[in-house]
């Protein structure tokens, strides 16, 4: 069951996995997933989250560079349909979070890395609510190397699903606020971004 | 102590020396907080009363005060708000009390400190009260709350008449209804015990006295306590036009007085060293009758008789003869007869046998120097009186032979009290001397810089009111521990009715708002208000 749904809206099928990230190809150019967004890749059993770090475009065969044909998307389509099939879009996420069956997805990283090939949609707002409660994720994040704009679109994404919660903000300002030391001025980078 | 406390913080620093520094809980407005408020500090076994004398806003980087958040970013001032920007207080250890069991308030020294992180909360009703102790008990009167409580505060008077005490204020701030309110007190708590003679230069603390910005006129002692209080007067006409309740007229003749009680206010009348010699020399010669020598004797009689010079008997001459000036006429007499020779004795037969309280009216004796002289020559007199009957005391033992504790109080303490009178006067013999001759000093005064520094550090409990100059600040707190601290408790004191008082007779210090001198208080006493205004009202308004 879980799997046909996930299908149903997936984001991307994993091409490239490890136990901290994986690296998903788009079916659809139109159909990325925004960066820092949550998503959710199947395990059967359990379920990992992960936030959408890097997205990039491409040609499918890594020796041949796309070249510039100077015409408008829609009339390059028409004239070389090809096309469509030699490039790809695909997004890279960091793992945050693990569930080991249905219950709710905690701050843990999964055991193993997820199966190349499975889907990844995005993630549903419970699992985000509760992989994003307190502030480890974040550090997570951070050993990933994640930017800082990364860490403001994450957190935004995170409050996005709580949108009648007011005091999260705070809470989460201050996770990003212990997470920096003593960096005030990176801190208030960081701050504006999120309140953006 | 069921009544719970609000929490503030917790104990982050400090030592036994330099007091405990506390970090605020975030949430804890810093404009609910007030220097001189107390806070309750939970140790392992014992609580620690400390008082508030600094707040501090910090921050955790240096970054932050110069660049701060811009006005609408209210995420970042609530993000800082309470671990990057704090703020710590400064607390002054006053007493150290176990968790359980007695409360002994004289061995509450504060000996250590509670370890880190220990629990800092606002100090409760119950607490205050554990420390102040019941006013219902025998020598405990109730004279205020501390600012934002109800719970009396009760000075512990056995220990307060121990030792010369001092009431500062500048002027209107309530030194003098503070004044009544403690010598009513021990009129009240410990009758037979305690006297005192009050030198009312003002003629207030007797009969009724006006209230600063009414009509309403608040009773005197003598119609609080009545027969237990004797109004002495030097100016009988004065106090029979206002109507003041007096028992005894009390005169003064030339041999009354030293050669002493004029050089201690020497600097007064202008009168030189050589003049001070011509004083002694003529007592030399002429016994108790110098003054009038001096005054009315034909100089160069006088000359020949005690040697010297001249010029400097007519200097002397000129400038004693303000003594029988005007304002002197009314109380000084070149010679007495009878039973008004006697007022000073009579006085003393008052105190020491009667034990009634004595309040001296000066009534229009206005002058300084009358009230000078008079204190000096009286104080004088009681002085040696107290002195004796206490050494035959302390020879028989008897407890019949002890006097009652006697506690003379004088406004303006700084004419008799700066470090040249004090060298001279019986009072600063009695400030000096402790208890030894059951004599103590209550000094009221709005400029306590003027006064001997020795002096101000031997009194025994300091009650002040707001004081504006930083050097009257300093005399005040002179010789207290952490007086930096109170310093600032002092600064932040409201005009009128409120004080600060530490010392011997209190556990710790505490800021007051002083008890209303009402007729709640008259309650207490024992007189009610229709009882009051009877007494009152029996002579002729002394105001219309
Ligand atoms: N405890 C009190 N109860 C009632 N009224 C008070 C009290 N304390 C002060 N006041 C008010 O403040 C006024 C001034 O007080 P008071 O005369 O005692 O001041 P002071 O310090 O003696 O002034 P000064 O230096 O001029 O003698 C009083 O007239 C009274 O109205
Ligand atoms: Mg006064």
């Amino acid at each position: 069951m879980l799997y046909t749904a996930a299908m149903a809206d997936y984001v991307g099928e994993v091409v490239l996995s490890s136990t901290t990230r994986l690296t998903a190809q788009c079916p659809d150019d139109d159909a990325t997933p925004a960066l820092g967004s949550f998503v959710t890749v199947d395990y059967g059993p359990g379920r990992a989250v992960a936030v959408v770090a890097e997205v990039r475009s491409g040609s499918l065969d890594p020796g041949r560079r796309p070249v510039a044909f100077g015409l408008s998307e829609e009339e390059l389509f028409r004239q070389q349909p090809q096309l469509r099939e030699l490039l790809s879009t695909e997004f890279e996420a960091i793992l945050v979070g693990w569930s080991e069956g249905d219950g709710p997805a905690r701050q843990l990283l999964p055991p193993r890395p997820p199966r190349l090939h499975r889907f990844v949609s995005p993630a549903e707002p419970d699992d985000v609510r509760t992989v994003t409660e307190g502030g480890d994720w974040l550090r997570t994040l951070l050993a990933a190397e994640a930017s800082d704009d990364l860490l403001a679109a994450a957190v935004r994404a995170s409050l996005a699903t709580r949108p009648d919660d007011h005091t999260a903000r705070l809470h989460a300002g201050r996770a990003l606020a212990r997470l920096v030391g003593d960096d005030y001025e990176r801190l208030q980078v960081l701050l504006r971004r999120v309140a953006q | 102590m069921i009544e719970t406390r609000q929490r503030l913080g917790l104990v982050t620093g400090g030592s036994l020396l330099d007091g405990l520094e506390m970090k605020l809980d975030p949430g804890v407005s810093t404009e609910a907080l007030r220097a001189g408020q107390y806070v309750v500090v939970e140790g392992q076994d014992h609580i620690f009363y400390t008082m508030i004398t600094d707040v501090r806003l910090q921050s955790a980087s240096p970054s932050i005060p110069i660049r701060p958040p811009a006005d609408g970013d209210d995420l970042l001032r609530q993000v800082l708000a309470g671990e990057w920007t704090y703020v710590t207080l400064h607390l002054r250890p006053l007493l150290q009390l176990p968790l359980v069991g007695e409360t002994d308030v004289d061995s509450a020294q504060v000996k250590t400190v509670p370890a880190h992180f220990a629990a800092a909360q606002r100090a409760s009703e119950d607490d205050v009260s554990r420390v102040f102790g019941q006013q219902s008990a025998r020598d405990r009167f109730h004279v205020g709350a501390p600012l934002d409580m109800d719970t009396p505060v009760c000075l512990n008077l056995s220990r307060f008449v121990e030792r010369s005490n001092g009431i500062f204020g500048k002027t209107g701030t309530g030194k003098t209804f503070l004044t009544r309110l403690v010598l009513a007190g021990l009129c009240h708590k410990l009758p037979g015990e305690v006297v005192t003679l009050t030198f009312d230069m003002h003629n207030e603390y007797g009969g009724s006295a006006r209230q600063e910005g009414s009509d309403r006129h608040v009773p005197g002692l003598k119609q609080l306590f009545g027969e237990q209080v004797a109004v002495m007067t030097l100016d009988e006409e004065s106090s029979r036009r206002r109507g003041a309740p007096i028992d005894e007229v009390v005169q003064l003749a030339y041999d009354d007085i030293e050669p002493g009680d004029i050089i201690a206010m020497r600097g007064e009348l202008g009168l030189s060293e050589a003049g001070c010699d011509t004083l002694s020399l003529l007592e030399g010669h002429f016994g108790d009758r110098w003054l009038w020598q001096l005054l009315h004797g034909d100089p160069e009689e006088l000359v020949e008789r005690i040697g010297g010079h001249l010029g400097a008997v007519l200097a002397a001459r000129r400038k004693l003869a303000r003594l029988a000036g005007k304002d002197f006429k009314r109380f000084l007499h070149p010679k007495l007869e009878g039973s008004a020779r006697r007022a000073v004795d009579t006085l003393v037969k008052r105190l020491a046998e009667r034990k009634q309280h004595v309040v001296l009216e000066f009534g229009q004796v206005t002058s300084l120097l009358s009230y000078l002289l008079v204190a000096n020559v009286v104080t004088r007199k009681l002085y040696a009186e107290w002195v004796r009957r206490a050494e035959e005391f302390h020879a028989s033992l008897r407890p019949q032979d002890k006097p009652p504790h006697l506690v003379i109080c004088v406004e303006e303490a700084h004419k008799f009290l700066n470090p040249e009178a004090a060298r001279q006067t019986s009072f600063g013999q009695i400030a000096r001397e402790l208890r030894k001759y059951f004599v103590s000093l209550l000094i009221v005064d709005q400029r306590p810089s003027g006064i001997d520094d020795e002096i101000l550090s031997q009194l025994g409990t300091r009650i002040t009111a707001q004081l504006n100059d930083d050097r009257d600040i300093a005399a005040v707190l002179a010789g207290t521990t952490g007086s930096a601290g109170l310093r600032v408790v002092l600064a932040g004191l409201d005009s009128k009715q409120q004080a600060l008082i530490f010392g011997h007779a209190v556990p710790m210090p505490v800021v007051l708002k002083t008890r209303t001198y009402n007729d709640e208080l008259f309650g207490e006493i024992g007189r009610i208000k229709a009882d009051v205004e009877g007494t009152m009202s029996a002579g002729p308004d002394p105001w219309g």
